[in-house]
Protein backbone atom coordinates (compact mmCIF):
# COMPACT_ATOMS: atom_id res chain seq x y z
CA UNK A 1 0.00 0.00 0.00
CA UNK A 2 0.95 3.48 -1.05
CA UNK A 3 0.64 6.97 1.10
CA UNK A 4 -1.97 8.25 -1.04
CA UNK A 5 -3.71 5.52 -0.77
CA UNK A 6 -3.43 4.97 3.16
CA UNK A 7 -4.19 8.49 3.67
CA UNK A 8 -7.57 7.89 2.49
CA UNK A 9 -7.86 4.94 5.13
CA UNK A 10 -6.81 6.31 8.31
CA UNK A 11 -10.15 8.50 8.81
CA UNK A 12 -12.10 4.97 8.62
CA UNK A 13 -9.40 3.04 10.69
CA UNK A 14 -9.58 5.76 13.55
CA UNK A 15 -13.46 4.87 13.43
CA UNK A 16 -12.87 1.06 13.40
CA UNK A 17 -14.87 1.03 9.96
CA UNK A 18 -12.35 -0.88 8.32
CA UNK A 19 -12.86 -4.33 7.12
CA UNK A 20 -10.20 -6.87 8.14
CA UNK A 21 -8.20 -6.90 5.19
CA UNK A 22 -7.89 -3.17 4.40
CA UNK A 23 -6.81 -2.75 8.32
CA UNK A 24 -4.17 -5.49 7.73
CA UNK A 25 -3.37 -3.77 4.79
CA UNK A 26 -2.94 -0.22 6.65
CA UNK A 27 -1.14 -1.40 9.66
CA UNK A 28 1.11 -3.03 8.05
CA UNK A 29 2.12 0.06 5.83
CA UNK A 30 1.89 2.44 9.38
CA UNK A 31 4.50 0.30 10.87
CA UNK A 32 7.08 1.33 8.25
CA UNK A 33 5.91 4.97 7.01
CA UNK A 34 6.38 8.01 9.90
CA UNK A 35 4.84 10.26 8.14
CA UNK A 36 1.15 8.42 7.73
CA UNK A 37 1.37 7.22 11.37
CA UNK A 38 2.00 10.92 12.09
CA UNK A 39 -1.93 11.40 10.74
CA UNK A 40 -3.10 8.80 11.94
CA UNK A 41 -1.80 10.28 15.66
CA UNK A 42 -2.67 13.71 14.65
CA UNK A 43 -6.46 11.99 13.66
CA UNK A 44 -6.82 10.71 17.07
CA UNK A 45 -5.99 14.04 18.52
CA UNK A 46 -8.35 15.96 16.26
CA UNK A 47 -11.21 13.48 17.42
CA UNK A 48 -10.54 12.99 21.20
CA UNK A 49 -10.20 17.09 21.43
CA UNK A 50 -13.98 16.97 19.64
CA UNK A 51 -15.10 14.91 22.08
CA UNK A 52 -14.28 17.00 24.39
CA UNK A 53 -16.08 20.19 23.11
CA UNK A 54 -18.79 21.40 25.02
CA UNK A 55 -21.28 23.87 24.51
CA UNK A 56 -22.85 24.88 27.18
CA UNK A 57 -26.88 24.75 28.20
CA UNK A 58 -29.34 27.07 26.63
CA UNK A 59 -30.94 29.77 28.95
CA UNK A 60 -33.45 28.79 30.66
CA UNK A 61 -35.83 31.44 29.35
CA UNK A 62 -35.85 29.83 25.73
CA UNK A 63 -38.57 27.14 26.02
CA UNK A 64 -40.66 30.30 28.05
CA UNK A 65 -40.00 31.99 24.17
CA UNK A 66 -40.73 29.34 21.90
CA UNK A 67 -44.06 28.08 24.05
CA UNK A 68 -45.08 32.04 23.47
CA UNK A 69 -44.64 31.94 19.84
CA UNK A 70 -46.58 28.58 19.54
CA UNK A 71 -49.73 30.24 21.66
CA UNK A 72 -49.58 33.47 18.99
CA UNK A 73 -48.77 31.37 15.69
CA UNK A 74 -51.36 29.65 13.70
CA UNK A 75 -51.65 26.65 15.34
CA UNK A 76 -51.09 24.16 12.18
CA UNK A 77 -50.23 20.94 14.35
CA UNK A 78 -53.88 21.71 16.15
CA UNK A 79 -55.94 18.18 15.98
CA UNK A 80 -53.19 17.28 12.76
CA UNK A 81 -55.11 19.07 10.78
CA UNK A 82 -54.01 17.44 7.29
CA UNK A 83 -55.25 19.22 4.12
CA UNK A 84 -57.62 16.73 2.20
CA UNK A 85 -55.03 16.83 -0.09
CA UNK A 86 -51.49 18.82 0.14
CA UNK A 87 -49.68 20.54 -2.94
CA UNK A 88 -45.47 20.48 -2.58
CA UNK A 89 -43.70 23.00 -4.05
CA UNK A 90 -42.61 20.94 -7.31
CA UNK A 91 -46.21 19.71 -7.84
CA UNK A 92 -47.16 23.37 -7.49
CA UNK A 93 -44.04 24.24 -10.28
CA UNK A 94 -45.72 21.75 -12.18
CA UNK A 95 -49.23 22.78 -11.86
CA UNK A 96 -47.89 26.27 -13.07
CA UNK A 97 -45.80 25.04 -15.64
CA UNK A 98 -49.06 23.09 -17.03
CA UNK A 99 -50.89 26.43 -17.07
CA UNK A 100 -48.52 27.87 -19.17
CA UNK A 101 -48.95 25.75 -21.37
CA UNK A 102 -52.93 25.85 -21.59
CA UNK A 103 -52.87 29.73 -22.06
CA UNK A 104 -50.38 29.28 -24.75
CA UNK A 105 -52.94 26.66 -26.24
CA UNK A 106 -55.98 29.30 -25.55
CA UNK A 107 -53.89 32.19 -27.06
CA UNK A 108 -53.33 29.68 -30.05
CA UNK A 109 -56.76 29.14 -30.56
CA UNK A 110 -57.56 33.06 -29.92
CA UNK A 111 -55.01 33.84 -32.85
CA UNK A 112 -56.48 31.01 -35.08
CA UNK A 113 -60.27 31.35 -34.89
CA UNK A 114 -59.22 35.51 -35.50
CA UNK A 115 -57.02 34.97 -38.63
CA UNK A 116 -59.41 32.34 -40.15
CA UNK A 117 -62.53 34.25 -39.67
CA UNK A 118 -62.18 36.68 -42.96
CA UNK A 119 -62.92 33.78 -45.40
CA UNK A 120 -65.68 32.52 -44.21
CA UNK A 121 -69.29 33.34 -44.35
CA UNK A 122 -71.34 35.75 -41.72
CA UNK A 123 -73.47 32.74 -40.06
CA UNK A 124 -70.55 30.20 -40.72
CA UNK A 125 -68.23 33.15 -38.96
CA UNK A 126 -70.26 33.56 -35.93
CA UNK A 127 -70.75 29.80 -35.17
CA UNK A 128 -67.06 29.59 -35.42
CA UNK A 129 -66.14 32.67 -33.12
CA UNK A 130 -68.52 31.37 -30.24
CA UNK A 131 -67.54 28.00 -30.82
CA UNK A 132 -63.66 28.82 -30.72
CA UNK A 133 -64.48 31.62 -28.01
CA UNK A 134 -65.52 28.36 -26.00
CA UNK A 135 -62.93 26.56 -26.71
CA UNK A 136 -60.90 29.25 -25.55
CA UNK A 137 -62.49 29.78 -22.03
CA UNK A 138 -62.21 26.24 -21.96
CA UNK A 139 -58.47 26.18 -21.53
CA UNK A 140 -58.57 29.40 -19.25
CA UNK A 141 -60.80 28.23 -17.26
CA UNK A 142 -58.96 25.09 -16.71
CA UNK A 143 -55.76 26.93 -15.90
CA UNK A 144 -57.57 29.17 -13.55
CA UNK A 145 -59.09 26.87 -12.00
CA UNK A 146 -55.60 24.55 -11.45
CA UNK A 147 -53.84 27.35 -10.21
CA UNK A 148 -56.67 28.16 -7.81
CA UNK A 149 -56.71 24.65 -6.30
CA UNK A 150 -52.68 25.13 -5.85
CA UNK A 151 -53.12 28.74 -4.51
CA UNK A 152 -55.89 27.46 -1.63
CA UNK A 153 -53.89 25.08 -0.82
CA UNK A 154 -51.29 27.50 0.41
CA UNK A 155 -53.51 30.08 1.70
CA UNK A 156 -51.87 30.04 5.15
CA UNK A 157 -49.09 30.79 3.90
CA UNK A 158 -49.42 34.45 2.43
CA UNK A 159 -49.37 37.73 4.57
CA UNK A 160 -53.07 38.83 5.26
CA UNK A 161 -52.43 42.13 2.73
CA UNK A 162 -50.96 40.49 0.12
CA UNK A 163 -53.94 38.52 -0.29
CA UNK A 164 -56.37 41.02 0.18
CA UNK A 165 -54.63 43.21 -2.81
CA UNK A 166 -54.94 39.93 -4.82
CA UNK A 167 -58.01 38.88 -4.42
CA UNK A 168 -59.40 42.63 -4.85
CA UNK A 169 -57.45 42.52 -8.13
CA UNK A 170 -59.07 38.93 -8.58
CA UNK A 171 -62.25 40.26 -8.48
CA UNK A 172 -62.11 42.94 -10.84
CA UNK A 173 -60.61 40.94 -13.83
CA UNK A 174 -63.41 38.72 -13.03
CA UNK A 175 -66.37 41.45 -13.09
CA UNK A 176 -64.78 42.45 -16.57
CA UNK A 177 -64.71 39.06 -17.98
CA UNK A 178 -68.56 38.94 -16.89
CA UNK A 179 -68.89 41.95 -18.91
CA UNK A 180 -67.09 41.15 -21.94
CA UNK A 181 -68.87 37.53 -21.41
CA UNK A 182 -71.79 38.85 -22.17
CA UNK A 183 -70.96 41.55 -24.91
CA UNK A 184 -69.01 38.83 -26.67
CA UNK A 185 -72.29 36.49 -26.72
CA UNK A 186 -74.74 39.51 -27.87
CA UNK A 187 -72.12 40.65 -30.49
CA UNK A 188 -69.87 37.78 -31.76
CA UNK A 189 -68.55 39.96 -34.49
CA UNK A 190 -67.85 42.39 -31.70
CA UNK A 191 -63.31 41.97 -31.51
CA UNK A 192 -63.02 44.04 -29.23
CA UNK A 193 -64.97 42.58 -26.98
CA UNK A 194 -63.57 39.37 -27.67
CA UNK A 195 -60.20 40.73 -27.43
CA UNK A 196 -60.64 42.10 -23.90
CA UNK A 197 -62.41 39.31 -23.18
CA UNK A 198 -59.55 36.41 -23.83
CA UNK A 199 -57.04 39.21 -21.84
CA UNK A 200 -58.86 38.80 -19.22
CA UNK A 201 -59.25 35.38 -18.91
CA UNK A 202 -55.01 35.94 -19.50
CA UNK A 203 -54.70 38.74 -16.93
CA UNK A 204 -56.44 35.94 -14.32
CA UNK A 205 -54.22 33.26 -15.26
CA UNK A 206 -51.05 35.59 -14.85
CA UNK A 207 -52.40 36.84 -11.79
CA UNK A 208 -52.78 33.42 -10.27
CA UNK A 209 -49.63 32.30 -11.37
CA UNK A 210 -47.90 35.19 -9.72
CA UNK A 211 -49.79 34.42 -6.92
CA UNK A 212 -48.36 31.11 -6.66
CA UNK A 213 -44.87 32.11 -6.58
CA UNK A 214 -45.48 35.07 -4.56
CA UNK A 215 -46.56 31.98 -1.80
CA UNK A 216 -43.37 29.60 -2.53
CA UNK A 217 -40.84 32.51 -2.21
CA UNK A 218 -42.76 33.15 1.31
CA UNK A 219 -39.63 32.90 3.62
CA UNK A 220 -41.99 31.07 6.34
CA UNK A 221 -43.52 28.57 4.19
CA UNK A 222 -40.12 28.01 2.51
CA UNK A 223 -38.67 26.98 5.95
CA UNK A 224 -41.46 25.00 6.90
CA UNK A 225 -41.68 22.83 3.82
CA UNK A 226 -38.48 23.03 1.69
CA UNK A 227 -35.66 23.45 4.45
CA UNK A 228 -37.15 20.43 6.84
CA UNK B 1 -30.53 6.58 16.09
CA UNK B 2 -27.93 4.89 17.81
CA UNK B 3 -29.44 3.60 21.16
CA UNK B 4 -26.44 3.52 23.43
CA UNK B 5 -25.28 6.35 22.28
CA UNK B 6 -28.12 8.70 22.66
CA UNK B 7 -29.82 7.40 25.15
CA UNK B 8 -30.86 10.65 26.06
CA UNK B 9 -32.49 11.79 22.49
CA UNK B 10 -34.95 8.87 22.81
CA UNK B 11 -38.30 10.16 22.96
CA UNK B 12 -41.56 8.33 23.97
CA UNK B 13 -44.14 7.80 21.03
CA UNK B 14 -46.49 9.25 23.46
CA UNK B 15 -44.69 12.11 23.64
CA UNK B 16 -44.52 12.84 19.70
CA UNK B 17 -48.15 11.73 19.42
CA UNK B 18 -48.79 14.63 22.51
CA UNK B 19 -46.68 17.20 21.01
CA UNK B 20 -48.61 16.41 17.56
CA UNK B 21 -51.50 17.29 18.64
CA UNK B 22 -50.51 21.04 20.75
CA UNK B 23 -49.78 19.67 24.07
CA UNK B 24 -47.20 22.30 25.22
CA UNK B 25 -46.65 20.16 28.39
CA UNK B 26 -45.39 17.34 26.25
CA UNK B 27 -43.74 19.62 23.86
CA UNK B 28 -41.84 20.96 26.72
CA UNK B 29 -40.88 17.79 27.73
CA UNK B 30 -39.41 16.87 24.16
CA UNK B 31 -37.55 19.93 24.21
CA UNK B 32 -36.06 19.22 27.76
CA UNK B 33 -34.64 16.14 26.20
CA UNK B 34 -33.24 17.43 23.32
CA UNK B 35 -32.11 21.12 23.94
CA UNK B 36 -28.58 20.42 25.17
CA UNK B 37 -27.91 18.52 21.85
CA UNK B 38 -29.99 20.76 19.73
CA UNK B 39 -28.42 23.93 21.19
CA UNK B 40 -24.69 21.87 20.71
CA UNK B 41 -25.11 21.67 17.36
CA UNK B 42 -26.43 25.13 16.44
CA UNK B 43 -23.43 26.67 18.67
CA UNK B 44 -20.91 24.38 16.76
CA UNK B 45 -22.35 26.15 13.51
CA UNK B 46 -22.44 29.68 15.06
CA UNK B 47 -19.89 29.79 18.20
CA UNK B 48 -22.26 32.20 19.96
CA UNK B 49 -24.39 31.64 22.32
CA UNK B 50 -27.28 34.15 21.91
CA UNK B 51 -27.71 32.97 17.89
CA UNK B 52 -27.33 29.21 19.03
CA UNK B 53 -30.78 30.16 21.28
CA UNK B 54 -31.98 31.92 18.37
CA UNK B 55 -31.81 28.76 15.74
CA UNK B 56 -33.13 27.01 18.78
CA UNK B 57 -35.90 28.32 18.88
CA UNK B 58 -36.96 28.74 15.75
CA UNK B 59 -35.85 25.21 15.12
CA UNK B 60 -38.24 23.84 17.74
CA UNK B 61 -41.03 25.95 16.62
CA UNK B 62 -40.80 24.34 13.13
CA UNK B 63 -40.51 20.82 14.19
CA UNK B 64 -43.68 21.59 16.35
CA UNK B 65 -45.74 23.40 13.81
CA UNK B 66 -44.69 20.69 11.04
CA UNK B 67 -44.68 17.51 13.32
CA UNK B 68 -48.28 17.13 12.54
CA UNK B 69 -46.27 15.78 8.62
CA UNK B 70 -44.22 13.64 10.15
CA UNK B 71 -45.91 10.05 10.07
CA UNK B 72 -43.29 8.06 11.49
CA UNK B 73 -42.66 8.69 15.21
CA UNK B 74 -39.57 6.56 14.67
CA UNK B 75 -38.07 9.04 12.82
CA UNK B 76 -38.35 12.02 15.05
CA UNK B 77 -35.20 12.39 16.05
CA UNK B 78 -33.55 12.34 13.18
CA UNK B 79 -35.76 14.05 11.18
CA UNK B 80 -36.02 17.05 14.60
CA UNK B 81 -31.94 17.26 14.03
CA UNK B 82 -31.78 17.72 10.24
CA UNK B 83 -34.18 20.97 10.85
CA UNK B 84 -31.92 21.98 13.30
CA UNK B 85 -29.03 21.39 10.88
CA UNK B 86 -30.70 23.23 8.42
CA UNK B 87 -31.71 26.21 10.24
CA UNK B 88 -28.34 26.34 11.35
CA UNK B 89 -27.34 26.65 7.98
CA UNK B 90 -29.70 29.12 7.08
CA UNK B 91 -28.55 31.06 9.88
CA UNK B 92 -25.04 30.91 8.72
CA UNK B 93 -26.02 31.73 5.29
CA UNK B 94 -28.36 34.96 6.00
CA UNK B 95 -25.99 36.45 8.85
CA UNK B 96 -23.36 35.89 6.32
CA UNK B 97 -20.25 36.40 9.17
CA UNK B 98 -18.28 33.92 10.08
CA UNK B 99 -16.46 35.64 13.11
CA UNK B 100 -13.13 36.42 12.18
CA UNK B 101 -11.79 35.63 15.62
CA UNK B 102 -8.29 34.64 15.44
CA UNK B 103 -5.31 33.24 17.48
CA UNK B 104 -2.01 35.21 16.56
CA UNK B 105 0.64 32.47 15.53
CA UNK B 106 3.14 33.89 17.73
CA UNK B 107 0.87 33.24 21.24
CA UNK B 108 0.22 29.77 19.91
CA UNK B 109 4.00 28.82 19.53
CA UNK B 110 4.01 30.25 23.44
CA UNK B 111 1.58 26.94 24.02
CA UNK B 112 3.87 24.37 22.25
CA UNK B 113 5.86 22.34 23.90
CA UNK B 114 3.42 22.35 26.62
CA UNK B 115 1.41 19.20 26.30
CA UNK B 116 0.99 18.00 29.47
CA UNK B 117 -0.96 21.64 30.56
CA UNK B 118 -4.50 22.41 30.80
CA UNK B 119 -3.90 25.65 28.79
CA UNK B 120 -1.99 23.46 26.00
CA UNK B 121 -5.92 21.43 25.77
CA UNK B 122 -7.56 25.04 25.88
CA UNK B 123 -5.88 26.03 23.47
CA UNK B 124 -6.28 22.95 20.95
CA UNK B 125 -10.07 23.52 21.33
CA UNK B 126 -9.62 27.22 20.86
CA UNK B 127 -7.62 26.42 17.13
CA UNK B 128 -10.50 23.61 16.50
CA UNK B 129 -12.96 25.69 17.44
CA UNK B 130 -11.50 28.65 14.83
CA UNK B 131 -10.87 26.20 11.97
CA UNK B 132 -14.70 25.00 12.39
CA UNK B 133 -15.32 28.16 11.49
CA UNK B 134 -13.78 28.05 8.33
CA UNK B 135 -15.02 24.42 6.76
CA UNK B 136 -17.58 24.51 4.02
CA UNK B 137 -21.30 23.91 6.10
CA UNK B 138 -21.47 20.77 4.17
CA UNK B 139 -18.04 19.03 5.75
CA UNK B 140 -18.75 21.23 9.00
CA UNK B 141 -22.28 19.37 9.85
CA UNK B 142 -20.59 15.32 9.19
CA UNK B 143 -17.72 16.92 11.46
CA UNK B 144 -20.14 18.00 14.24
CA UNK B 145 -22.48 14.87 13.76
CA UNK B 146 -19.86 12.63 13.76
CA UNK B 147 -16.92 13.81 15.57
CA UNK B 148 -18.54 16.11 18.48
CA UNK B 149 -21.89 14.66 19.01
CA UNK B 150 -20.95 11.22 18.33
CA UNK B 151 -23.51 10.17 15.74
CA UNK B 152 -22.76 6.97 13.54
CA UNK B 153 -22.14 7.13 9.94
CA UNK B 154 -25.21 5.68 9.51
CA UNK B 155 -26.98 7.94 11.79
CA UNK B 156 -25.63 10.92 9.70
CA UNK B 157 -26.74 9.99 6.76
CA UNK B 158 -29.66 9.61 7.62
CA UNK B 159 -30.22 12.88 9.61
CA UNK B 160 -28.24 14.68 6.75
CA UNK B 161 -30.17 13.01 3.80
CA UNK B 162 -27.48 11.53 2.35
CA UNK B 163 -25.47 8.46 2.13
CA UNK B 164 -23.14 6.56 4.09
CA UNK B 165 -20.15 6.80 1.93
CA UNK B 166 -20.66 10.40 1.48
CA UNK B 167 -20.66 11.08 5.39
CA UNK B 168 -17.28 9.21 5.47
CA UNK B 169 -15.86 11.04 2.50
CA UNK B 170 -17.20 14.53 3.95
CA UNK B 171 -15.44 13.50 7.29
CA UNK B 172 -12.08 12.47 5.71
CA UNK B 173 -12.24 15.65 4.07
CA UNK B 174 -13.06 17.94 7.31
CA UNK B 175 -10.61 16.04 9.18
CA UNK B 176 -8.07 16.41 6.61
CA UNK B 177 -8.55 20.17 6.58
CA UNK B 178 -8.50 20.98 9.88
CA UNK B 179 -5.44 18.90 10.31
CA UNK B 180 -3.59 20.71 7.55
CA UNK B 181 -4.87 24.30 9.78
CA UNK B 182 -3.91 22.91 13.05
CA UNK B 183 -0.30 21.62 11.72
CA UNK B 184 -0.11 25.53 10.35
CA UNK B 185 -0.65 26.61 13.52
CA UNK B 186 1.78 24.30 15.01
CA UNK B 187 -1.05 23.21 17.65
CA UNK B 188 -0.94 19.18 16.17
Amino acid sequence: MNCKKAKKLISDYVDGELDLTKRSSLEEHLESCEGCRKILEDYRRITSTAQQLEAGSPSPYVWTRIKQRLETSTPSYEGAKRRPWSWSPKLTYAVGFLSVLLIVGAVVIGIYYMGNQKSLSPFKRQDDVIANLKKAEKHYKLAIESMIKAAEAQENGMDPEVAEVFQVNLNLIDSSIAACREAVLNDPRDIDSRNILLASYKEKADLLYNLLNVKDYSPKKGESENKI
Amino acid sequence: MDEEAHKESLIPFDLIDRSRKGDHDAMEAVYEQLKVKFFGVAYWYTQNKAASEDILQDAFIKIFTNLHRLDDNQAFVSWSYRIVVNTSISYLRKSKKQTQKSVSLESVKDFVGEDTSGEYEDMKKTTIKEALEELAPGLRSVFILHDVQGFKHREVAEILDCSEGTSKSQLFKAREQLRKKLCAKQVL
